[in-house]
């Protein structure tokens, strides 16, 4: 699984303006730009994406997503999110046969920038990409394996930074057919004021430390806790109009499931 | 409880296809709370949020998913079956539903995985749910096609505890979606963003992608750094070709209520499996892919 880290070239370049201003240090705050009318925002990515949606069927669901569909797409926002995802019908059905030349690792990384882009996300705000193959494995009836894995797809995962923080759970997905060919892309990619509206002291990263492992203590119980990490990085709250600083942490009790938290950074 | 005919039309097709249409349900089993029964001890994890929405896109689907929520209160009796314990009553509870979703802590000992159990009855506590000893997923005389284990664990890579843990509970089950190593679930009532996220998206895809693609694709995530974990879902599947073993995890998509769908058969007894995950996964508790 091949990883490339973005972030040492960010972070250098994004701390700059608090440093500059010759500030206590402190986070930029962004006021989150959300998606009144996800119809209308899904009619401009339709006409950047040159699909055609005159005869597609549009489609709401309760939590926000607007969609159009015909036989050949399917794409969706989601307000007040943004969220997007286009999927590939054609690409998705089709026997692999009928694909055409294969495509190389670089051009299937490149479709999902060019798709980034089009959906209007800044691309420099990627903070690592992660891309690997999705493959099959299949067994015999006496339960031997039967040769190697077989690739039957490509999956190209970014994840976010903004000014060197992470944006805990935010993402974009591309999923790759065995060929290649772009199947499924989804964003979760909320967009943010250009300019920040603040800068906050934050509390020093080994406070919050301390902080998160005191909240992780509190959930202790009779249990065995392990506290495996944690890192200063923006929530994605929509609800709060704003990106936080906030210090997010993983920890499991009784190396059970991985659960996440976060504490408020600010000073 | 769904219909199916079986068309000449589609005769060439009859192995693995068949026209359904009819109502379908999703059965949630959701052990939260596990200090209830001091026997089955263990801490609390959190999951119905994280469902909601998923649950809310496949009630608006066509004419609607039914659904039965069953948080804590999940005993030992609803998992295993009747052919495997005495006491067990899964016709009547997981295996009553199209899609069963069962949430709960896991592990493996001897290879082997389980589900452990917040309920039992005094006296029998039964923690552990094996599922290559207390299930028998998908007979003739039951619905469930889709068993989802989101658990720790639940289709583990090591030492082959998938295949020893699951295969000898296919019988008639389409897929069973897990993961390989250690998961993430909620630590509040609340649930996470992301989670809830990703089981929406999944719900959303299946239906246009195919349900293992959906559920590799969209339950794939690394932490926040800087040495990563991964999570790692795996779809698995037993037909009775190597083909048709390709064929379900790449073209098998939720069926839409109150619509005519093509849906493939059941096989009682496969004959070959295959597994969908990703290559180089590599999970907190469990090694590389």
């Amino acid at each position: 699984m091949r990883k490339t880290c973005w972030l040492v070239v960010a972070v250098t370049m994004a701390l700059m303006p608090c440093v500059a201003a010759g500030k206590e240090t402190c986070v930029d705050i962004y006021t989150l730009l959300p998606v009144e009318d996800a119809e209308s925002q899904l009619f401009a990515d339709a006409l950047t994406l040159d699909l055609d949606i005159a005869e597609a069927e549009n489609s709401t669901t309760p939590s926000g997503w607007v969609f159009f569909e015909t036989a050949e797409f399917r794409i969706g926002r989601k307000a007040p999110t943004g969220d997007f995802v286009f999927v590939d019908r054609v690409v998705a059905d089709r026997a692999i046969e009928s694909a055409g030349p294969m495509k190389t690792n670089e051009t299937m990384e490149r479709r999902a920038l060019e798709m980034m882009d089009a959906v209007s996300l800044p691309i420099e705000e990627i903070r690592e990409v992660e891309f690997h193959r999705v493959v099959d494995q299949s067994e015999d009836f006496a339960g031997d394996l039967l040769g190697e894995p077989e690739t039957t797809g490509f999956m190209f995962y970014g994840s976010r930074q903004i000014d060197g923080y992470v944006v805990e759970g935010s993402r974009v997905k591309a999923l790759f057919d065995r060929n290649g060919d772009l199947v499924v892309f989804r964003s979760f990619w909320p967009e943010h004021s250009t300019r920040p509206v603040d800068c906050v002291p934050v509390v020093a990263e080994a406070t919050l430390r301390t902080q998160a492992q005191d909240v992780v203590e509190s959930r202790r119980g009779t249990h065995e806790i392990t506290f495996f990490k944690g890192v200063l990085g923006y929530s994605r709250e929509i609800e709060s109009g704003r990106f936080t600083p906030s210090y997010i942490f993983d920890y499991s009790l009784d190396d059970g499931f991985l659960l996440r938290e976060r504490i408020d950074g600010r000073r | 409880m769904k219909r199916v005919l079986c068309y000449s039309v589609l005769f060439s097709l009859a192995v693995f296809a068949a026209v359904a249409w009819g109502d379908y349900d999703i059965g949630y089993y959701l052990m939260e709370n596990y200090g209830v029964d001091a026997y089955c001890n263990n801490h609390n994890v959190y999951m119905n949020a994280n469902l909601l929405d998923f649950n809310t896109y496949m009630a608006n689907k066509g004419t609607g998913w039914d659904s039965t929520f069953r948080v804590n209160n999940v005993y030992d009796y609803h998992l295993v079956d009747s052919s495997k314990q005495t006491w067990g009553e899964s016709d009547n509870y997981t295996e009553s539903h199209d899609i069963a979703i069962v949430l709960g802590h896991g592990g493996i000992t001897s290879n082997k995985y389980y589900l452990q159990a917040n309920r039992s009855v005094q006296g029998r506590d039964y923690c552990r749910i094996f599922p290559h000893a207390d299930m028998y997923l998908g007979e003739s005389d039951v619905d469930i096609e889709w068993l989802i284990v989101h658990s720790c664990h639940s289709m583990d890579d090591e030492d082959y505890t998938w295949r020893d843990s699951w295969r000898p509970a296919f019988h008639g089950i389409h897929q069973v979606f897990g993961f390989h190593g250690v998961t993430w679930a909620s630590s509040t009532q609340a649930g996470t963003t992301w989670i809830r996220e990703n089981y929406e998206a999944f719900a959303q895809d299946a239906y246009v992608d195919g349900i293992a693609d959906s559920w590799v694709f969209n339950m794939y995530e690394t932490d926040i750094g800087p040495d990563d974990v991964d999570q790692c879902p795996v779809a698995y599947t037993g037909r009775a070709t190597l083909a048709n073993c390709d064929s379900i995890l790449n073209y098998e998509k939720f069926p839409t209520p109150g619509q005519v769908n093509i849906v493939y058969q059941d096989v009682y007894s496969p004959t070959y499996w295959r597994r969908r995950f990703h290559g180089g996964c590599d999970p907190q508790g469990g090694g590389a892919m």
